[in-house]
């Protein structure tokens, strides 16, 4: 107790230190910086919203001509764009697959998933 | 140049040739010299030590200290002498907070220092593929739907009932969000996690808050807020307006950092675990689950220091996770693509 109390005597409001000082020089670096690092994540971002943008609409696209075609064989038209909108299972609760939910990493193992692990 | 600058300051105003000669002449080895030789780096700014040097003249003219006292009026100070305010005033008060973002303002947090690998890999991979899963195609020229109003309307038996606002539907306080499908602007993400420990046991010894605040502060990172009870309840010796639990909302990095380490670390080591149930949600998007104190206590940040925690007093928690799906089902696509296994009955 006395220990938690300590920990949260620290973390108060009172203790809380002053704000940083900066003089003009250090301040102006540390704006060039931070508006650089803004204007970097920007562009990621903008980046990555256009490639969902283009995926999208290829998409969209590729439906479309499924949409128009007839076939195969004597199928009629349209035929192939309803086998592609079924959504069997997408929202059931095996959608997705547990080996698809692994965090990409840096250094990856190198069985990427083991199918023999039994509990003991 | 580097060589140069290494070498002592009194040799620095002689002409390069005499140096060369001097240094070539002695066998003495300088480490820092070598050290500075070996490596490329110039300094970022230019040294203020760097002056020309000053003729006799020059010298003998310069006489700051003179200046100062001939002045008739002080200088103002070399040092940025601004200091945030204090407290938040108000919209309407003529001094305004900083905003968070300028490092001199009070609530200025430096960072972020890392990219979670949970969004790392959400951004990349994950979010294109929930688009590609729920696409479903709209042709060209098909009607808009209409949104069903489902609010209810006054019948028109009373001339009062002219320009009432409408009545919310029965049994439900709130309206339930209605599903919008996926496009590339609104794909689900994870807006917040909150997390919320209620101890009664606070309301007869108030250490128990103390200890349900140190908990959500080690897993969390950030400050919990105490919580009141709500209501009377004479059997359950709990009275309204006290305080008896506590609760925290972590968002962007924290709330991946934290669910990677619930997927990856703690889910894992509880006993007999079949996921999460699938019936949980608020048919908005908004998905839940609880730790019980033994669970909670898996979490590596309590287990490095489990001495701290009277082990009785360790409360339970709820997690409530937040995201930007418009029903529970997408939601539910988001959470398994980031590794939580669900089961059971599906509600909504």
């Amino acid at each position: 107790m006395i220990n938690l109390l300590r920990h949260f005597a620290i973390l108060s409001p009172q203790r809380i230190p002053a704000p940083l000082r900066m003089a003009r020089n250090r301040y102006l670096r540390h704006w060039t910086i931070h508006r650089a690092w803004l204007l970097f994540r920007r562009q990621q971002r903008e980046a990555r919203e256009k490639t969902w943008m283009r995926q999208y609409q290829s998409m969209n696209r590729a439906c479309e001509e499924l949409r128009l075609t007839s076939g195969p064989g004597t199928r009629e038209e349209g035929y192939l764009f309803r086998m592609a909108m079924e959504k069997k299972g997408v929202y059931g609760l095996k959608g997705v697959p547990i080996e698809y939910a692994r965090a990409q990493t840096e250094t990856p193992a190198r069985t990427p998933w083991d199918h023999e692990w039994k509990r003991d | 140049m580097a060589s140069v600058r290494a070498l002592s300051r009194p040799t620095r105003g002689l002409p390069l040739s005499q140096i060369s000669r001097k240094t070539s002449a002695s066998s003495r080895r300088w480490a820092s010299s070598q050290a500075a030789a070996q490596v490329p780096l110039e300094d970022l700014e230019d040294s203020a030590l760097d002056a020309p040097p000053l003729s006799e003249e020059e010298k003998r003219t310069f006489r700051p200290w003179k200046r100062q006292a001939d002045r008739k009026f002080a200088l103002p100070s070399g040092r940025y002498n601004y200091h945030a305010p204090k407290y938040d005033r108000g919209p309407l008060h003529p001094v305004q907070p900083l905003s968070s973002s300028e490092p001199t303002a009070r609530d200025f947090v430096p960072g972020p220092f890392n990219l979670p690998r949970l969004r790392q890999t959400y951004l990349s991979t994950v979010a294109s593929d929930i688009m590609t899963l729920t696409y479903s195609h709209v042709p060209p020229g098909t009607p808009k739907k209409e949104t069903p109003q489902r609010l209810r309307e006054w019948d028109d038996s009373s001339p009062y009932h002219k320009n009432r606002s409408l009545r919310a539907p029965r049994g439900a306080p709130v309206l339930p969000l209605i599903e919008r499908d996926i496009n590339f602007t609104n794909i689900p993400e994870i807006k917040e996690i909150t997390l919320a420990a209620y101890s009664p046991a606070a309301l007869q010894d108030m250490d128990n808050l103390l200890v349900a605040r140190a908990a959500l502060l080690a897993i969390t990172g950030v400050l919990p807020e105490m919580t009141k009870t709500k209501s009377n309840v004479q059997q359950w010796k709990i009275r309204a307006g006290e305080f008896a639990g506590c609760k925290v909302t972590v968002r962007g990095n924290e709330a991946y950092e934290f669910l990677d380490r619930c997927v990856n670390l703690v889910f894992p080591k509880i006993k007999d675990w079949r996921g999460i149930k699938a019936s949980t949600g608020d048919s908005s998007g908004n998905l839940a689950w609880g730790f019980t104190p033994e669970e909670l206590k898996l979490f590596p940040e309590m287990e490095v220091n489990m001495g701290m925690y009277p082990p009785k007093m360790v409360p339970g928690c709820r997690v409530y996770v937040k995201t930007t799906a418009t029903s529970d089902r997408q939601a539910r696509l988001l959470l398994q693509s980031m590794g939580l296994p669900f089961y059971g009955e599906v509600k909504n």
